[in-house]
């Protein structure tokens, strides 16, 4: 789920709580809305410059290992215990806090079981601040000694999407009953597709219930269907014509940049690991080679490194990484832009350049900047002969008649072509346009409703009525007029009117409406299952835990418990461990002589063990060289206390966020 | 930050090797230059001219010196959206294996040269050519059996191993010769500067005293001239292989009238006559010639009757698969391909390379353009209504008629009328594809027809005449498609042709295109019956004109409109 749609189906109390927030309430004052205020990176980055070391680091641990999909507590708690840095409590009180600041979000699952996550639109914002990278790019000198990885040549992703949904609009793609398209339609669009399925692999694409639809089809219907260009009827995925204008609206390289954020969103967001790699991959300078183990700042053959190698895989794909290697190691430069906002900000094209061009042999050549929109409009007036860094469409007859069934006629192709190359045909493609509209468009078979009269004498009464005559279209022969098109119930009345009530019609056509109306409200428009839609789920209204909340019990334990060490009776001692044990957090310890190490330490327990007499308590210590910058698990020492070795101890808790604190 | 912004370089790269040039762009005459060098022109309509860089056209690059590191920086240099990587690699692999592979003459023995023994073996275990091959002649050398040269050159060229050839030439029987100082009007004679440079790069080609290659001339531009002047350089006995008999006629004449050869000196072996001399200028077809049920060709003895030091293919892509057999066997004869275009409708031009020889000089077409060398040419054409009741057998015919019924229009015979009537003074062609139209068109308008049944002589007494200016209209049939010389001719038109062949109109259009003594522009008109098939046959052979940077206009021919051409433009 992202801000906007988390700002749309927010309840009131979570709008409440969250407007007392300091810096949302702010933001909020000032008139925007909360789709901005919670999406807005400007703010992630003043509360990344303030925020406290446990808030900041379970943030990266959150981006790390769970990136936008939603996580349960306990989760997110084990992974912190893996990574040893911050105590369950610590991490507990973190999660509040982010809550609190509306960066973490909650849904509620059936049997109140609760799922956070953060929203999908901000990980990658999250990555930038709190994980950047630091890749040094390969030096300029160097670049002409980088040998290609590959030498197939690939189309834009968004050009194989509009070339498949091109397919969908002119061959139709017709669903079986349980919804799987038909294979003769599957053969004709997937034989638009020029991606391989096996580049998909690493998206995970699982085709719903085993459909035979391969995975480059799948992944086109997925984005078509969640881009709006394509909607699911009952018995069809058509193309909706409006959604595409709306999609393709735009320079290419800004529906590039769009497509690539959706991509990184939607499929690398359904793996932390990817989404990590894809952001990383994202934060490098666009045109430029990097060697692929600095973006991940990572081993060879590690985790992420594959990550990495993963996802540029399915980026050269869609042809916007070019890879290769540069003394053995594998380097890539991104050869769109794929930041969103910055493709919209570019400086606009030399004048001409996002024109194509209509040769006198009737061939139009389409250079890549050629906005989408004109690109769509030409699929449907021209044949495309190839494509390739420039497309080939040629006009021709077949394409005339074509465009002829979608209303086209020689003028409105002709002014078409001239807006899109900005130029006046070619007296060769006007003159050829003009041959070939001549004979089309002077037939039709018409569906109409006809007026069957019984003798001519009534025919001419009824025509010369004025009323009656207003409402027919034509007089076919001396019996029979054509009814005006939506005229008929009308032509009823008037006609019962004149005191001849029209007998019911023998047959009838079909109601050509609501038999395959689109669906509407779909949760999570797409083709493609996804892992956890959390969309399904209410938003959690319920505010951040309380400490008491958080640690139960907190009002029964003596203050002094938590406000400074003491020494205690061995048995008080061990209530103390256990607490903290149960509250997951830390003790103050001072340690009896004899052991080895500092005196005063942070230790947190795990594990007590042993008879009431000689029990221990097993768990970290926690030492200052733990404090370090980075986000790598500290390198905490595990010790085991004998309950003899323990002196004076207090529990250390957690500051809580203090507008919710009750004690104190 | 964000990707730097794209240049206007008037170049794309295509991956697949094909090269779209702009030529409104700054640094297009540079762009064009680089071009020329690197890849064969396939069309050039409007602005945006289609080049295709093929294995063939890298070799020749590599024959002219160009490395694959030179080709690619001066691409890249020009190039709007960079290389494609996979086209970088291929321009590299393909240009580095020339030069890998020489043909050489040691001791007499024909060998095959490498620097890399693996690739030696390599070859020597490839089926196809391991019978050509003798027992490796030591390191980095494997015998060739003489009788194969050709072949192995065409066969290697096939499978992507171009070979160069430094086996060296036969001198042939030496031949006194020279262009001759004044032509018949008593002008010098002098060859155009693209003309002598054509010569000079073919001489230069391959070892020692000249070599062998093709030179590519814009139609019009004296492709003739430069194979005069090769054989006038070269001094030897020389066969000239052309196109049809017309052109032979025509080669002997212009030999006649430029060079000191006299009449005994030059035979003509065609159909009817053969001829064996000094120079000899022979048919294709002649040569491919052989009687039912026989396997021997009898004329191929021709290229062994003589001592031949020379030998030049008129139309070199118009090369029959025949002729192309009989030249993979005489490759120690210097050979001289000329033509207007390397491209073959049978995509045989690898075997052009490997058999005829590496591209040795291309006109820069733009410069002939410019400096008038090429005559401009307007090209209309005019739709006609079909009349005198050919409407209705058109609509009642079965289909495979119709093409014949709308090229037979009688109404455009009125046409054709009204357009000699507007054209009166300027020699004029009507050429048509069936006889019985075009003998209706000669009897109604009294024209003099020529057709492939008239005799050569006849023929060439009527062309004769038309090119002195005493006829000042001729009826062609299809005779007139190929190599048919009338220089003077400024206006043609076409009042039917065969269905849609692309070389056709071009060749049609070529009949106008010598520049003329007035300066004057040509006219082509084609005639097309309106509502027809016709019309989309006409399309597809205007294709090629388009192609060729010819604006082609549409008109529409109203039979009641008076005086010339008349119709509104559509």
């Amino acid at each position: 789920m992202n801000t906007e749609e988390i700002a749309e189906r927010m309840p009131p109390g979570l709008r409440e709580w969250l407007g007392e927030n300091a810096s949302l309430a702010e933001r909020i004052g000032n008139g925007r809305p909360w789709a901005a205020v919670l999406g807005a990176p400007d703010r992630a980055a003043e509360w990344a410059a303030g925020c406290e070391p446990p808030a900041r680091e379970t943030m990266m641990l959150i981006v790390r290992r769970f990136a936008g999909l939603p996580f349960e507590e306990d989760k997110l708690l084990q992974a912190a215990a893996e990574e040893g840095r911050w105590t369950g409590a610590e991490t507990r009180v973190a999660m509040q806090r982010l809550r609190a600041d509306g960066i973490l979000f909650a849904v509620r699952k059936a049997w109140g079981d609760r799922l956070f996550y953060l929203p999908s639109d901000m990980v990658g914002v999250w990555q930038r601040l709190l994980l950047p990278t630091h890749s040094e790019p390969v030096a300029p000198e160097r670049e002409a000694d980088i040998a290609a990885r590959s030498s197939d040549y690939r189309l834009p992703l968004s050009l194989e999407l509009l070339h498949a949904w091109s397919a969908v609009r002119r061959y139709g793609l017709p669903l079986t009953a349980k919804g799987a398209p038909h294979k003769a339609a599957i053969a004709k669009i997937a034989a638009a597709i020029r991606l391989e399925g096996a580049a998909l692999a690493a998206l995970g694409f699982a085709a719903v219930g085993g459909d035979p639809t391969p995975p480059q089809m799948a992944l086109a219907l997925d984005l078509g269907l969640h881009a709006g260009v394509l909607e699911r009827g009952k018995a069809e995925i058509r193309v909706k014509p409006d959604g595409a204008a709306r999609w393709l609206e735009g320079t290419a390289a800004a529906i590039e940049a769009k497509l690539a954020s959706i991509v990184t969103l939607r499929y690398a967001g359904q793996d932390p690991a990817l989404h990590y790699a894809a952001t990383a991959v994202g934060m490098v300078v666009p045109g430029v080679w990097y060697r692929e183990a600095d973006v991940a700042a990572a081993k060879p053959g590690s985790p992420a490194s594959q990550a990495i190698g993963t996802w540029l895989e399915v980026l050269a794909a869609f042809a916007w990484v070019d890879r290769g290697t540069l003394d053995g190691r594998e380097v890539f430069r991104w050869m769109i832009d794929p930041d969103p906002e910055r493709a919209a900000r570019a400086a606009p094209l030399p004048d001409g350049l996002e024109r194509y061009e209509v040769l006198p042999d009737l061939e139009i050549v389409v250079p890549p900047e050629v906005p989408p929109g004109a690109r769509w409009a030409l699929e449907e007036i021209a044949e495309r002969a190839s494509s390739d860094v420039v497309s080939l469409y040629r006009l021709s007859r077949s394409a005339c008649e074509r465009a002829s069934r979608q209303g086209h006629t020689p003028a409105s192709v002709a002014a078409l072509l001239e807006a899109g190359s900005g130029a006046p045909l070619p007296e060769a493609a006007s003159a050829a346009l003009d041959d070939w509209f001549r004979r089309l468009g002077r037939v039709e078979i018409a569906e109409t409703a006809l007026l069957r009269v019984d003798e001519p004498g009534l025919a001419d009464q009824i025509g010369a009525d004025a009323e009656a005559a207003a409402l027919l279209a034509e007089r076919i022969g001396d019996r029979y007029f054509v009814v005006r098109e939506g005229a008929r119930k009308a032509l009823e009345a008037r006609l019962a009117a004149l005191g001849y009530p029209p007998s019911p019609p023998r047959s009838g056509p079909a109601d050509p409406g609501g038999d395959d109306a689109a669906e509407t409200a779909a949760v999570d428009a797409g083709w493609a299952y996804r892992r956890q839609i959390l969309s399904f789920y209410e938003l959690d209204p319920t505010p951040p835990a309380s400490p008491d909340e958080l640690f139960p019990g907190l009002n029964d334990v003596p203050a002094t418990w938590l406000r400074q060490p003491r020494a205690y009776h061995a048995s008080t001692i061990r209530e103390l461990v256990e607490r903290a044990l149960h509250w997951g957090t830390a003790l103050r310890v001072r340690r009896k002589t004899g052991e080895e190490g500092p005196e005063w330490i942070t230790f947190v327990p795990q594990a007590v063990s042993g008879s009431s007499e000689g029990w221990q308590v097993s768990g970290l210590v926690r030492g200052a060289a733990d404090r370090d910058a980075s986000d790598r698990p500290p390198a905490a020492s595990r010790a085991t206390l004998a309950a003899d070795g323990i002196g004076e101890l207090m529990i250390v808790l957690p500051e809580a966020e203090p507008r919710l604190r009750t004690i104190d | 930050m964000s990707l730097p912004p794209r240049s206007v370089a008037p170049v794309v790269v295509q991956s697949d090797g094909t090269l779209l040039l702009d030529e409104r762009l700054p640094r297009a005459e540079e762009a064009r230059a680089l071009l020329r060098a690197l890849a064969e022109l396939r069309k050039r309509p409007g602005s945006l001219h289609t080049y295709a860089m093929t294995p063939v056209t890298l070799w020749n690059a590599a024959a002219s010196g160009w490395t694959a590191d030179r080709v690619l920086s001066g691409l890249r240099a020009l190039a709007r959206y960079g290389i494609p990587s996979g086209l970088e690699q291929e321009v590299k692999r393909l240009m580095g294996r020339y030069g890998q592979l020489r043909l050489v003459r040691r001791d007499g023995e024909l060998l095959l040269e490498s620097t890399d023994p693996a690739l030696l073996r390599e070859i020597a275990a490839m089926k196809s050519v391991s019978d050509w091959l003798l027992p490796s002649a030591g390191e980095g050398a494997v015998g060739v059996k003489p009788e194969a040269r050709g072949w192995l050159k065409r066969e290697l060229a096939a499978g992507g191993y171009p070979v160069i050839d430094e086996a060296g030439f036969r001198a042939g029987e030496a031949l006194p010769v020279a262009m001759r100082e004044l032509g018949e009007a008593g002008r010098p004679i002098r060859l155009r500067d693209y003309q002598a440079e054509a010569v000079e790069s073919f001489a230069a080609g391959g070892s020692g005293d000249g070599g062998s290659g093709v030179v590519v001339l814009p139609c019009g531009a004296g492709k003739t001239w430069v194979g005069m002047a090769a054989l006038a350089r070269l001094r030897c006995e020389t066969l000239i292989l052309t196109p049809n008999g017309i052109s032979v006629t025509q080669w002997i004449r212009e030999l006649l009238r430029n060079t000191t050869l006299a009449p005994s000196d030059i035979g003509a072996y065609t159909g009817d006559t053969k001829q064996v001399r000094p120079v000899t200028v022979a048919t294709y077809q002649v040569l491919t010639h052989r009687h039912a049920g026989q396997t021997d060709n009898p004329h191929w003895k021709l290229f062994v009757d003589r001592n031949w030091g020379l030998i030049i293919y008129d139309e070199v892509h118009l090369l029959p698969a025949p002729v192309f057999r009989l030249t993979a066997d005489l490759q120690a004869t210097r050979r001289l391909g000329l033509t207007a275009t390397l491209v073959r409708e049978d995509g045989r031009e690898c075997d052009v390379f490997a058999l005829v020889g590496p591209k040795r000089y291309d006109a820069p077409w733009k410069s002939l353009e410019r400096e008038g060398w090429i005559a401009e040419a307007a090209c209309r054409e005019l739709r006609v209504p079909l009349g005198g009741g050919a409407a209705e057998s058109y609509a009642s015919a079965p289909a495979r008629a119709r093409h014949r019924i709308a090229g037979e229009n009688p109404a455009k015979t009125e046409v054709v009328r009204r357009l000699l009537a507007r054209h009166e003074g300027e020699p004029t062609l009507v050429i048509g594809q069936y006889l019985s139209q075009l003998r209706d068109v000669a009897e109604s308008l009294a024209l003099p027809l020529v057709t492939g049944e008239m005799p050569h002589a006849d023929r060439q007494q009527l062309f004769d005449r038309f090119n002195r200016g005493e006829v000042g209209v001729l009826a062609l049939s299809k005779v007139a498609n190929f190599a048919v010389d009338l220089p003077d001719a400024a206006v043609a038109i076409q009042i039917s042709g065969s269905f849609g062949s692309r070389q056709e109109e071009a060749q049609r259009l070529g009949r106008i295109l010598r520049p003329k003594r007035t300066g004057a522009a040509a006219t082509f008109y084609t005639l097309v019956s309106e509502e027809t098939d016709e019309v989309e046959f006409a399309r597809k052979r205007q294709r090629f004109l388009l192609e060729q940077g010819y604006q082609y206009e549409v008109c529409r021919w109203r039979p009641d409109s008076a005086g010339g051409d008349g119709g509104a433009r559509t």
